[in-house]
């Protein structure tokens, strides 16, 4: 994985460098220190992780990482304070590790986003295309949009739920949102993208999509009823 | 109070350092001495530098600037193992409210235990 440091201080920006030293899986693209040079590193160059530093002047690394959007690279924070990691989580990073950082937690931490990066979904459809991509353990597999029954959030993840099997990928459902085509899906919750083609009933609050129950939130039912073309 | 970190032993070694520990030093240089050295003689720069941050930002009565170079200056002390004898100090400055004698003494306890440290530090480097 391809990396980057961001943090303000001498020292940290070396600590971290010489931790990187030991892990064969990562590349140390550069080291910067503040916002401004990470956002136009991650925008320029080919980075998958970046371990970074939350309170650094004029921008933070949490309002660094809210202006990159969805398509960013995977986020480790690193803080000296702790009162930062519930904010951090809700950003879905991969973790949160305070200073100073040792051998041990560094090396766990990169087990985690190893895996996430693994798992990670890797293509972006046109929306003429009729199918997706996803990283499906060590393959990457072609899902028909057709086939896909609902997305549902879970934590860091997406689970995708196809008639005979379910899937997980690393993404967020607002990233899922922005990739599949509004043929077929439509938001219905704000943990469930369903196809509106695959639903069976609905009835009060919740449909009923190949009998898995999906729950209807108020501020999506007038559009899933005007979707649904009720006669 | 310090934490004593004198040996029990009466027959014990005297310790090598006044305050500071080099465990997590060592622990992430994997033995590597030039890396060691080299973040040694930064902290000696960087610290001097936070120590004057800290006492100019202090004498202005710059509250934000102080709070803000006492959490930097956290990551500074940490790497030579000096969290334990002035987070307490530095963390109070960061977050609490603390009148203008309640700063200046904990930069003075700062300050002390800082000189005890650069001097550590020489003594690492002479080693």
């Amino acid at each position: 994985m391809n990396c980057l440091i961001v943090d303000d201080h001498e020292i940290a920006r070396s600590t971290l460098k010489q931790l990187i030293k030991f892990e064969d899986s990562l590349t140390l693209i550069s080291t910067c220190e503040n916002a401004g040079d990470a956002y136009k590193i991650i925008a320029g160059q080919k980075i998958d992780l970046v371990f970074l530093d939350i309170e650094m002047p004029e921008v933070s690394g949490i309002e660094l990482v809210k202006g990159l959007g969805d398509k960013r690279p995977l986020i480790i924070f690193i803080s000296a304070n702790r009162e930062y990691a519930a904010d951090a989580y809700d950003l879905n990073v991969v973790d949160f590790i305070t200073k100073p950082v040792t051998l041990d937690r560094f090396l766990k931490s990169i087990i985690k986003a190893k895996e996430i990066f693994k798992n990670q979904d890797v293509f972006v459809p046109s929306k003429q295309d009729e199918f997706i991509f996803i990283r499906d353990s060590s393959i990457i597999r072609r899902i028909k949009l057709t086939d896909i029954e609902y997305f549902e959030a879970q934590g860091d993840y997406v689970k995708i739920g196809t008639a005979t099997k379910t899937y997980a990928i690393y993404s967020s459902l607002k990233s899922v949102e922005g990739k599949v085509s509004g043929d077929f899906f439509l938001r219905v919750h704000r943990s469930f993208i369903v196809n509106v083609g695959k639903i069976d009933t609905v009835e009060g609050s919740t449909l009923i999509i190949n009998k898995s129950f999906i729950p209807v939130s108020d501020a999506y039912k007038s559009v899933l009823n005007k979707r649904m073309q009720i006669l | 109070m310090e934490p004593n970190r004198k040996q029990d032993l009466p027959d014990a070694e005297p310790p090598l350092y006044q305050v500071i520990i080099l465990s997590y030093l060592q622990e992430i240089s994997m033995g590597d001495v030039e890396f060691e050295r080299e973040i040694a003689e930064r902290f000696l720069h960087l610290i001097d530098e936070d120590l004057s941050a800290l006492a100019k930002h202090a004498q202005q009565n710059d509250l934000e600037a102080l709070k803000r170079h006492a959490h930097h200056t956290l990551s500074t002390i940490a790497v030579m193992g000096l969290g334990p004898l002035l987070e307490k100090h530095l963390k109070a400055i960061e977050h609490q409210s603390l009148s203008e004698i309640e700063i200046n003494n904990c930069l003075i306890a700062i300050a002390g235990i800082c000189e005890k440290a650069k001097a550590d530090v020489r003594v690492f480097l002479c080693s």
